[in-house]
């Protein structure tokens, strides 16, 4: 991932949920990408022309859910070092994966940008 | 666990003994002094005492006014508390073959002849009564284990329902925090265009579809509140219904157009097989919910994006079906997909409370109509309907 990257792959299977932060992310001059589920997100990072800076990680998703999507990525030496954001309405779900930054569920618009900025300048 | 505790009574195993003549039971009460005699001095009274109590054994003179021992032993085999008591004759007279058979044939296991050896008496009679506290120890031992099989079960469906319960208050839980997150980023988006004055500025479209957003999560958490007061009033038995004339066909067209943007959306083609006007005396916005539940599961779930709707009139009944090309419905889940908390798919995380069929099957019997679904693996699923023109009061 380049110093300029501005991409951040939003993954998640509620379509209101990605489209409020998609809005907010554009709103400070990020890209967002969607993925409805893990394997959708996992053909992004293959095909696409650049590796986003952030992963924002649904966990209960149809299809590929949040862990399974986590083994690929973590097991793949060009996707794990991009770091990942869990974001669950499960508070127990999301802090079942050591380690990870979490935004629990409502999400507040402060604290989605604070872990945004952590992670992309 | 609660055993019938009936262990003094059962090791209690009392010997029923028939004999007109007094001093005929006085001997044998001395003789079997260790175990407890119930004394009687006709068949009749034999058979009397026989229906209160299981015996161990019954110790029957054959000779004696009235009925005699061979119709007593008839008699005692035919009711059920001591068809299977063992009888043991006690005869001085009848010691000819004949009636030693005949004996048998009525129900004796043994015979003892008078005078009667009291050896050989004690003997046999211990053996009967070891039998019978051996048999009575097995059955309680049966009883026991049939007993902790049913506690086990039970222990089993309770924990099973507890565990479906968490699982639904998880899930719950889950639900409506999912459409929380859009509306609160939605109104902290719009304070924050306020504050800085950039509202002023914003494109009205954009703020426009922010704002059909939010209040499309505050419809949905509205749907999901709904469900719940629903199962609770299902549970109760408080489904209420208000009944009036209404056209069903009219109301799938006013659905299909309120779902348009969905419909649109999820790809799908949605054909409808519709009457004129189908009217009937129903429960207008109960059976709107069942149609919307139909529609939305039918977008959700089915994988070809094709769905029928087609109405059609029988005499006394109206005929709905909701037919889609989907993955088809395993037939183990046929019935289950209509309990609660219950969906097709249930390893993978769908949204939803999986009420929604449950709550259709509870407003069509509620109309006194049945819903059912045929399905085909890979082929896909019909719903169908079937309400009765005028309400049948549901028992």
């Amino acid at each position: 991932m380049s110093m300029g990257c501005k991409d951040v792959l939003l993954i998640d299977d509620d379509e209101a949920v990605l489209e409020s932060i998609g809005e907010i992310l554009e709103s400070r001059g990020f890209t967002p990408i969607f993925a409805k589920e893990g394997a959708a997100a996992l053909k992004i990072l293959e095909t696409g022309p650049e590796l986003p800076c952030l992963i924002i990680l649904d966990m209960m998703m149809p299809g590929m859910n949040g862990w399974q999507f986590l083994e690929k990525q973590s097991a793949e030496e060009k996707y794990s070092k991009i770091p990942v954001i869990i974001c669950s309405a499960f508070r127990e779900t999301a802090r079942s994966v050591r380690g990870a930054p979490i935004l629990d569920k409502p999400v507040e618009l402060g604290a989605l940008m604070q872990a945004v900025h952590a992670f992309c300048a | 666990l609660r055993l019938k505790d009936d262990d003094s009574a059962n090791s209690q195993a009392r010997i029923l003994a028939v004999d007109d003549i007094a001093s005929n039971l006085i001997a044998l009460q001395a003789a079997l002094s260790e175990y407890e005699l119930v004394c009687v001095q006709s068949g009749y009274e034999a058979v009397v005492a026989a229906k209160d109590e299981e015996f161990a054994l019954v110790l029957l003179d054959v000779q004696m006014p009235g009925i005699d021992g061979f119709e007593t032993a008839k008699l005692l085999r035919k009711d059920s508390k001591s068809s299977e008591t063992p009888i043991i004759f006690l005869t001085a007279i009848h010691r000819d073959d004949k009636y030693v058979e005949q004996g048998y044939i009525d129900g004796a296991v043994d015979y003892l002849f008078k005078p009667l050896n009291i050896r050989i008496l004690q003997s046999k009679v211990s053996v009967f009564v070891d039998l019978f506290r051996k048999t009575k120890e097995i059955q309680r031992q049966a009883e026991r284990e049939k007993a902790y099989a049913l506690k086990d079960l039970e222990i089993r469906l309770l924990k099973n329902a507890v565990e479906k319960r968490d699982e639904f208050l998880s899930i719950t839980s889950h639900e409506l925090k999912t459409p929380l997150t859009p509306l609160l980023l939605q109104a902290q988006r719009f304070l924050e265009l306020i504050e800085s004055d950039e509202i002023k500025t914003f494109p009205k479209p954009k703020l426009l579809k922010m704002w059909g957003l939010a209040t499309a999560q505050v419809k949905r958490l509205s749907r999901l509140v709904n469900d719940l007061l629903d199962l609770t009033r299902i549970s109760e038995g408080k489904l209420k219904l208000r009944i009036g004339e209404f056209d069903l066909c009219e109301l799938i067209r006013r659905v299909i157009d309120e779902f348009d943007h969905e419909i649109t959306k999820a790809g799908f083609k949605v054909e409808l097989r519709l009457p004129a006007a189908v009217l009937g005396n129903w429960d207008e916005s109960r059976i709107e919910q069942v149609v919307v539940n139909l529609l939305t599961n039918a977008l959700r779930y089915a994988r070809e994006r094709t769905l029928e709707i087609s109405v059609s009139e029988g005499p006394d009944e109206v005929i709905m079906k909701f037919t889609d090309s989907g993955v088809g419905i395993p037939e183990q889940d046929k019935s289950r997909i209509f309990s609660k908390f219950e969906r097709a798919v249930s390893s993978e995380h769908y949204g939803g409370l999986g009420l929604g069929l449950y709550i259709c099957k509870n407003i069509v019997q509620a109309h006194g109509g049945q819903i059912t679904v045929d399905s085909t693996l890979g082929v896909g699923s019909t719903f169908t309907v079937t309400l009765p023109r005028t309400l049948v009061r549901a028992p």
